[in-house]
């Protein structure tokens, strides 16, 4: 669109450098959306800074437009791409696919597996991702695998057996499976009951089913609003007719 | 949904000699793209706020404002009770939540300039994709998987946050 004279001396004055066309958002009344290039100094110091860029928000709005500044950090986005391909192409027998977004120049590296990675194998990720941290101005990253994603935690696992208990193994198995996370076998589950039990947070019952101890309750917490667990627990029961 | 902005997405190249043809093509790819990405969102919202009706442009604000302060706020009750896998799952789905922001602000905007800003043409870069604004098809196409990571880790931390076992 057309850059009205007002708009076009405000962003002047800020030195803020157009990524692309101002983009008019019919939904909001004054509403635009401009693309800005931001680049980083030396100190990796954001130029303009998200100071410079919420007072130019701020002009806008006094002359009458609602603006949402989108920032287009060119440097920021080529190294995602570059160490995204780089994963893809040094790592295809495990990584399936890859994608970095970055925050506050710490790069988030998420990882989807092909299968189970070894302890050396993660050690090679981990040494790429750190040869970016050390020749770009990235300040540190982190790695995350999709399979450890999909399998439940203890805390997962507990609050579950708050809601159900008493719970067997292959009850478990199956609320873990309808709640999306992925259950390597019973005996993974036999393993995370014994385990809790060992820590003093569940009790084993004479029909092998777990309750929680009250070490395990206190260890949850609770709230006292409409998300209470304890109202979800009589609800359950209610369910269940007991 | 995916599969067809896919398609319009290679029709769209197809037809790159046909200007209008193109241009159309290549708007309606994006559009179908966010669309996608917006299903996923919107379900992962309306599973724990069955209420919401927001607008597409409050959805980065929602994520990045509402959101985050439950989950901030039941982080540091996890601390104080030292469930350090509680506290894991709360930072990573903080971190979700502000990348699932940026990339809903960005896949709006294309949304917007897709179809209430004809005067901006779809851009052939000439290795069989094209770009609207600042963004490339091969971005908008990686929208959907992205928005179905973040959407788990979220509701992961979302779940325990509301104690919803």
């Amino acid at each position: 669109m057309e850059l009205p004279e007002l708009l076009r001396k405000a962003l002047q004055r800020d030195g803020a450098q157009l990524a692309g066309e101002v983009i008019s958002n019919p939904a909001v009344e004054g509403g635009l959306f401009i693309p800005l290039r931001v680049s980083r100094d030396a100190a990796g110091k954001q130029r303009p800074s998200h100071k410079e860029l919420a007072n130019l928000r701020n002009d806008l709005a006094t002359i009458g437009f609602s603006a949402e500044l989108l920032i287009i950090d060119e440097q920021t986005k080529s190294i995602e791409e570059g160490l995204r391909a780089s994963l893809l192409s040094s790592f295809p027998d495990f990584v399936r696919n890859s994608f970095v977004t970055t925050i506050e120049l710490v790069a988030h590296v998420w990882i989807d597996e092909k299968r189970i990675i070894l302890d050396n194998e993660r050690n090679s990720i981990e040494s790429l991702a750190q040869q970016y941290v050390e020749i770009t101005e990235l300040r540190g990253y982190h790695l995350y695998f999709m399979r450890d994603e999909l399998l439940a935690t203890n805390t997962e696992v507990l609050s579950i057996v708050r809601k159900q208990a008493p719970i067997g193994c292959e009850e478990l198995c199956e609320i873990l499976q309808d709640r999306g996370f992925s259950v390597p076998s019973l005996d993974w589950i036999n393993r995370k009951f014994d385990a809790l039990r060992k820590a003093g947070l569940l009790l084993r019952r004479s029909d092998r089913s777990y309750v929680l101890t009250s070490e395990g309750l206190r260890r949850l917490g609770t709230r006292k609003n409409r998300n209470s667990p304890d109202i979800s627990r009589l609800l359950a029961l209610a369910r269940r007719g007991d | 949904m995916e599969r067809v902005a896919l398609s319009l997405q290679k029709w769209a190249v197809q037809r790159r000699a046909h200007h209008d043809d193109f241009d159309l093509y290549g708007r309606s790819a994006f559009n179908r793209y966010y669309y996608a990405t917006f299903l996923t969102v919107r379900s992962l919202i309306i599973e724990f706020e069955p209420q919401w009706t927001g607008a597409h442009s409050s959805v980065p604000d929602f994520l990045a404002g509402s959101i985050n302060r439950e989950i901030k706020r039941y982080r540091s009750s996890a601390l104080r009770r030292q469930q350090s896998d509680a506290v894991e799952i709360c930072n990573r789905t903080v971190t979700a939540l502000s990348a699932l922001a940026d990339l809903m602000k960005t896949a709006n905007t294309v949304r917007v300039t897709a179809d209430y800003n004809p005067s901006i043409k779809i851009q052939d870069d000439r290795q069989n994709r094209f770009t609207l604004g600042t963004t490339s098809i091969t971005e908008a196409h990686r929208w959907a998987s992205q928005a179905q990571v973040f959407s788990h880790v979220i509701r992961r931390g979302w779940r325990l946050a509301r104690g919803i076992a």
